[in-house]
């Protein structure tokens, strides 16, 4: 048994997953894996291309994200992909100040189809 | 008159039972030098211990149930009595132990017969009881998290609503465990070696960190995580 453990590396399923998920999504037009943790998106104009960090993090805190950040510079997008996972609010205001948005798997399949200011700061709608 | 209980004998014939499969008359008689106790009784105790249902041979709890329930046992049991030269303190042998079959651990036993419902005096557990009520509460939390908790399975599928259910089953299930896992220990910390001792410490962090993480909106990253060497306390 090892709940508990924080930030490791996506499974493979579940990124392939995440893959099939965005190119269903009309703002997609191509997903390419760089690597296990790594997904460039292409999308339709006029949104940006994504860049996204994939980490399994049963809490993503600021220390984390900083050091994601400084080892990812290319990035604008971290992604903590198992529904399990959580992100700190420091950890998503230490990253919107790099220009990096930081989201939970449903977040950005909502936040796919904005781009900007609109992207980084998107926030899914509450359950009733 | 003090006469030998179930829960003694339960703890004795499973010490038995777990290594061998059953225990024989030689076994008990070996176990009982304490007690008023002739040969044919000896005889019919482990043959009548050896009958009952493998159901109730899983652990302890189970045996000492069926004894209780079986009343040609609690019949023998009655009629064994201790030596005169055994003292008694608080209804607790003082002048006695009982090795069990590790030779690691020694039983304490209450001797008065108290039915079901009665007020019980405390009873002191030997460390193999203890390691299976321990391992039981590992065990439910264990099957909890595989059923609802962040496993690799559970998280490669991103279309399950488990995590939905999560909290609440941790919160209803994992934290009371937790909390009984963190008692029984401590009661019984003496049991424990110095290493021991630091993953109980380890685990008391992770327990408060998880159960407080359980209620907050925003849960806090740095809490311990799961101290997976708590299953190998009192032996793996």
């Amino acid at each position: 048994m090892n709940y508990g453990e924080r930030v490791v590396k996506p499974l493979p399923q579940a990124v392939r997953q995440l893959s099939e998920r965005l190119m269903m999504k009309p703002t997609v037009e191509n997903v390419e894996c760089i690597n296990n943790q790594l997904l460039k998106v292409s999308r339709t104009a006029p949104h940006d291309d994504l860049i996204i960090f994939i980490v399994d993090a049963y809490v993503l805190g600021e220390g984390d994200t900083f050091e994601i950040i400084k080892n990812n510079p290319t990035i604008n997008t971290i992604l903590a992909l198992s529904l399990w996972n959580q992100y700190t609010y420091d950890a998503k205001t230490l990253a919107r100040e790099n220009g990096v948005a930081v989201f939970t798997y449903s977040e950005l399949m909502g936040a796919v189809y904005y781009y900007g200011k609109r992207y980084l700061d998107y926030v899914s709608p509450k359950k009733d | 008159m003090d006469f030998l209980t179930s829960t003694v004998l339960s703890g004795i014939a499973w010490d038995g039972i777990k290594y061998a499969g059953n225990i024989t008359s030689k076994y008990l008689k070996e176990r009982l030098g304490d007690w008023i106790v002739n040969d044919k009784v000896l005889e019919e105790l482990a043959s009548k211990i050896n009958d009952l249902p493998d159901a109730y041979k899983k652990n302890d709890k189970f045996l000492e149930l069926a004894i209780q329930e079986d009343e040609s046992l609690q019949e023998l049991l009655r009629n064994i009595q201790p030596k005169t030269d055994v003292s008694f303190k608080d209804n607790v042998i003082t002048g006695s132990t009982i090795n069990n079959a590790t030779g690691s651990s020694t039983i304490h036993s209450p001797t008065t017969n108290y039915y079901y419902g009665q007020n019980q005096p405390p009873q002191v557990k030997t460390k193999f009881q203890v390691k299976s009520e321990l391992d039981q509460l590992l065990a439910e939390n264990a099957a909890v998290f595989k059923m609802y908790g962040p496993t690799p399975e559970n998280t490669s599928d991103l279309t399950t609503r488990k995590h939905e259910a999560w909290r609440s089953m941790a919160s209803n299930y994992i934290v009371p465990n937790n909390e009984k896992i963190i008692k029984l220990l401590e009661e019984y910390i003496d049991l424990l070696n110095f290493e021991e001792k630091i993953i109980l410490m380890e685990f008391k962090l992770h327990s408060e960190g998880f159960k407080d993480n359980q209620t907050r909106e925003e849960r806090i990253a740095e809490y311990p995580k799961f101290p997976i060497a708590i299953n190998s306390v009192l032996g793996g």
